[in-house]
């Protein structure tokens, strides 16, 4: 079931190539005709979807769980395969890059994951270090082996997402919030220029959830930095994005800027879905 | 108020039978190690009442000519014991550390290559699959008879158990990290040094613990084939009819492996217990 009235701004804001669109912001990420599809089954995961967004835009994807959310973010830097169609970063493209260019790539975009992705026996300090590796290499997996100044940046990371004082704490040992955090300063070491966050507060009490998305999105908007998150919470999505794009059963259903966006509109995107 | 039924209600979902009929192949499993106990027993793999009655009063002789122990020798003893156990504790630390990264190439999750994925499990199996012993003797035609051998031997066979549960453990690893550190652009040397590596160090610790116990003891037994330490000394004994000397070399080895295993008990817990 389609979402009424949602589809058309979409078809609108993916076809219009015309010359009224080097007029806006440059474009930052441009996906077209993305397609990947379920190995275990041969079903698409994303059928043919595009979406641009614009420089410093931060778009929140809503939609239930196995809507193709995660799928489109982990495409995005290729951790999981396209089946088809093209995916860029500003002028790189990612489809059909090598795999040192991929990693090149990589460097710039910084990915905060449900689940952390931390390394649990390690100390918060030694895991923020750990993202530098994209840009200074392997030296940083430890650091003892470390440069000076990558100390200081992970350093200076950990207090500004408030947990200077857990550097030597280890990771395992941290609340969920505080996990989520240091994830963040993680991210930070990469200097990113884009930021993907795959369902960064679903694992978190709301007290935690409302300080990790003003973390988040803060960082985004001191660094100038084109924020692209998957989110369960349409109040969240309203609040921190500037433009919601909801997916169900891997097709993009509606593409609203959050000004114009009536929350009522949002909710059918989560009903029940007949697979 | 009537009283509760206690027949049951009868049902239409059949009974589940209470054994249920074995498959063609559990029978012909079964059939297969009842054909080889049969064939054993009369080829003589066998455990006979007659000769375990009689075993049992030479065994008698045995300790009456062995205590009390031959302490005349102590010294040369505690010499070779000391080159055993310097030669399990050499050959542990050579095994672990090439088991690394052969387990890092056998592990489906971080092999850079399929082939080479194919034939560093080929290496595991090899070295897993052929007895220490059988190591032992390849290697005294290689280097000569010593504790040299002694400690190829040793090596080999730890690459192979270590190899294997170290490839396992990284197998196991949550995806989600190394899938994080992929994420970041990090290299492949980097994803494994930083998050490989610290994720799956309690297995390798504890794994490592199990191969220098095994170590300890089959150190003692690659002697009697002539790689080096206290077999040779043991072997010569026994030749020599030196029971009481023998139960000397027999008390210290006993005393030494127990102390291998206390030791890596210990370590074992502190690590996990970290």
């Amino acid at each position: 079931m389609a979402v009424a009235g949602a589809a058309t701004p979409v078809v609108a804001a993916v076809t219009d190539t015309g010359g009224a669109e080097n007029v806006g912001p440059p474009v930052a990420i441009d996906v077209s005709n993305l397609r990947v599809r379920y190995r275990r089954n041969g079903t698409d995961a994303l059928s043919g979807l595009s979406l641009r967004v614009q420089e410093d835009e931060t778009v929140a994807l809503i939609g239930t769980n196995g809507s193709g959310k995660s799928t489109l973010l982990r495409c995005l830097v290729r951790l999981v395969e396209p089946a088809g169609g093209s995916i860029s970063f500003g002028n790189t493209t990612v489809t059909g890059a090598s795999r040192r260019s991929l990693r090149d790539i990589r460097r710039d975009v910084g990915f905060v994951f449900q689940g952390f992705h931390l390394i649990p026996r390690l100390t918060a300090f030694h895991n923020v270090v750990h993202g530098a590796m994209g840009r200074r290499g392997a030296r940083c997996a430890w650091p003892l082996t470390s440069q000076g100044e990558v100390r200081l940046d992970a350093i200076g990371c950990l207090e500004r997402v408030g947990l200077g004082g857990y550097a030597n704490r280890r990771v395992d040992t941290l609340s969920g919030g505080q996990q989520q955090r240091v994830a963040i300063a993680r991210m930070l070491m990469q200097k990113p220029r884009f930021i993907l966050a795959d369902e960064p507060v679903a694992s978190l009490d709301p007290a935690s959830a409302s300080a990790v998305m003003e973390l988040l999105c803060s960082i985004a908007a001191e660094r100038d930095v084109t924020v692209v998150m998957a989110l369960h919470q349409i109040d969240l999505a309203l609040r921190y994005a500037d433009r919601v794009v909801g997916l169900r059963n891997g097709v993009l259903e509606l593409d609203r800027p959050v000004a114009s966006c009536d929350p009522t509109e949002l909710s059918p995107i989560f009903a029940e879905t007949v697979s | 108020m009537s009283g509760v039924s206690t027949r049951p209600v009868p049902s239409t979902t059949e009974l589940p039978p209470r054994l249920r009929r074995p498959s063609l192949r559990t029978i012909l499993v079964v059939a297969a190690v009842g054909g080889l106990l049969v064939h054993g027993w009369t080829e003589g793999a066998a455990v006979r009442p007659d000769s375990l009655a009689t075993g049992i009063f030479r065994l008698g002789d045995f300790f009456a000519d062995a205590v009390p122990p031959d302490l005349g020798r102590l010294g040369p003893i505690l010499a070779a014991l000391l080159v055993t156990l310097e030669m399990a504790l050499l050959g542990t630390i050579i095994g672990v550390i090439l088991s690394v990264p052969l387990a890092v190439l056998a592990a489906r999750n971080t092999t850079p290559h399929w082939s080479l994925y194919a034939v560093s499990r080929g290496v595991i199996t090899v070295s897993r699959t052929i007895p220490d012993l059988i190591w032992g003797l390849i290697f005294v035609i290689a280097v000569g008879l010593g504790p040299e051998a002694g400690v190829l031997a040793i090596t080999v066979d730890v690459m192979g158990f270590c190899g294997r549960f170290f490839a396992e453990s990284i197998e196991d690893i949550d995806p989600g990290r190394i899938e994080g550190l992929r994420a970041i652009g990090a290299p492949r040397v980097g994803v494994i040094a930083g998050g490989v590596i610290p994720a799956c160090l309690p297995s390798f610790v504890t794994t490592s613990m199990y191969a220098l116990e095994s170590s300890a003891r089959s150190s003692v037994v690659l002697g009697l084939v002539g790689a080096g330490g206290i077999g040779i000394e043991f072997a010569t004994s026994m030749q020599l009819l030196r029971y009481d000397e023998a139960l000397t070399i027999i008390l210290a080895i006993l005393v030494v492996v127990v102390a291998f295993e206390r030791l890596s008990a210990a370590i074992r817990r502190r690590v996990l217990g970290a």
